[in-house]
């Protein structure tokens, strides 16, 4: 992360459990802003398809996505992570998002959950490989990340089953969404 | 600007790691690092009479057997003894914190409360070196030294937090810690100038802050933002476009 390298002469005394701590509540701090994005996008469609035949398979996601925020919320509690300081602006960007594309249709919803849930499961692999570096102290967190991967990856499976691929400008509307998941990575690692 | 903040994040987060959480880890290569404590320690004491200044540590220096010369360990002179005297405090901070929250699990106190017998804490520390104290605000808001002191009032800051019981994961966390240091800071520059005894005054006048700022926080939590309101006001504003748009697709 750009703020830690070129510092002063303490800061370089710290030693790696020192860094590698940051590294943590980094990984901590970006994944609670994901999730909670997760959980507001899932609110934005309900808000426009929840009694639609689509419903009930939304629903279940949601309430998947609930589980992992909470367990995200937890985890900053017990470390003492600072939380992204872009939380509102997540919270209506996601609802945009969610109920925006679900105004387009189902399948249009569905193709935008495709999205983002690809663009998380990368980042979840990503993170789960820097983890790996130390198994033993990172034994929760791995096993958290990789547990929520997997749900992820069937939300993105699910999505493609109930026809994302036939949304209106599917190509065009998954890179812009995927383009907007990964800026707001890239910012909420940092800030 | 940007790496004024760039700093002040990382010196926080280094203090974090070496105070509160302390890791203990880095221990290697800190011969030097002892002989500057001592140093530091042993200064204290002449700053009444001497000032947060490089005489101080000169005479501190030699009060542990170092020649006087060896504050040229210190390039920043007055601004180390300063940085000292707070990281050493904020650490007495959350010994006195800790104990605070072991007693609250028996009868408990408002947030507000305890919030505000922290910050008298943390407030009568400095009051042995009130003298000298706006000289080392002074200091300390000299633009080389901004990062640091803000790291450690931050660091204050969040420990208070923290121990109250605050366990805010959205922006009410950085709404809480702003808000507590800004009656911090207010309560330090009235403390330098109060001349009443016991300095009442200044007890009173942080009484009144904090009783102002939780006041606030309750008005903002009554409109209630964020929740219900807008939701409702996005959902029915969709509703009106689908019709307007006639996307009334059957259900």
């Amino acid at each position: 992360m750009l703020a830690f390298r070129p510092q002063s002469a303490p800061l370089r005394l710290l030693t790696r459990s020192v860094s590698s701590k940051c590294k943590i509540e980094e990984i901590i701090r970006v994944d609670h802003a994901g999730e909670l994005g997760a959980d507001v996008i899932y609110a934005g469609q309900m808000a426009v398809l929840g009694s639609t035949s689509k419903g009930p398979i939304i629903k279940h996601m949601w309430d998947q996505e609930k589980g992992h925020r909470a367990k995200f919320e937890e985890l900053i509690r017990k470390h003492r992570v600072r939380p992204t300081v872009m939380t509102p602006i997540w919270k209506v960007a996601g609802f945009a998002l969610g109920a925006g594309t679900a105004l387009l249709g189902d399948k249009a919803a569905m193709a935008c959950t495709v999205a983002v849930e690809t663009v998380i499961v990368d980042h979840y692999n990503d993170q789960l490989r820097e983890l790996m570096e130390d198994p033993e102290a990172n034994k929760e967190l791995l096993e958290t990340i990789t547990r929520f991967r997997d749900e992820e990856q069937e939300h993105h499976d699910c999505g493609i089953d109930h026809g994302a691929e036939q949304a209106p400008f599917y190509k065009a509307l998954t890179e812009a969404i995927k383009l907007g998941c990964k800026g707001a990575i890239a910012i909420s690692k940092v800030i | 600007m940007k790496n004024g903040l760039l700093d002040t994040y990382a010196a926080w987060t280094a203090y974090r790691k070496c105070s509160s959480q302390s890791s203990g880890a880095s221990q290697t290569d800190c011969y030097e690092d002892d002989i500057k404590e001592k140093i530091l320690a042993a200064s204290l004491p002449f700053v009444v009479e001497l000032g947060w200044s490089r005489s101080a540590l000169g005479a501190g220096a030699q009060a542990v057997g170092y020649p006087g010369v060896t504050h040229g360990l210190f390039p920043r002179g007055g601004a180390d003894l300063v940085l000292y005297f707070q990281r050493t405090s904020n650490l007495k901070l959350v010994e006195i914190l800790k104990e605070m929250e072991t007693k609250q699990r028996e009868s408990p106190m408002p947030p507000a409360v305890f919030v505000e017998k922290a910050l008298q804490s943390r407030l009568q520390m400095i009051i042995p070196y009130l003298s000298r104290w706006p000289q080392a605000i002074a200091i300390m808001s000299l633009p080389p030294n901004v990062p640091n002191a803000l790291a450690t009032i931050l660091t204050a800051v969040d420990d208070i937090c923290y121990y109250a019981g605050d366990r805010s994961v959205d922006f009410n966390w950085y709404a809480r810690r702003l808000g507590v240091a800004g009656v911090y800071k207010a309560t330090e520059l009235y403390l330098i100038q109060d001349t009443s005894p016991e300095y009442e005054a200044t007890w009173k006048f942080l009484n009144r802050r904090l009783a102002e700022a939780v006041q606030i926080h309750e008005t903002l939590c009554k409109m209630d933002l964020g929740s219900a309101g807008p939701k409702d006001a996005v959902t029915s504003a969709f509703v009106t476009a689908r019709n307007i748009l006639g996307l009334n697709w059957s259900r």
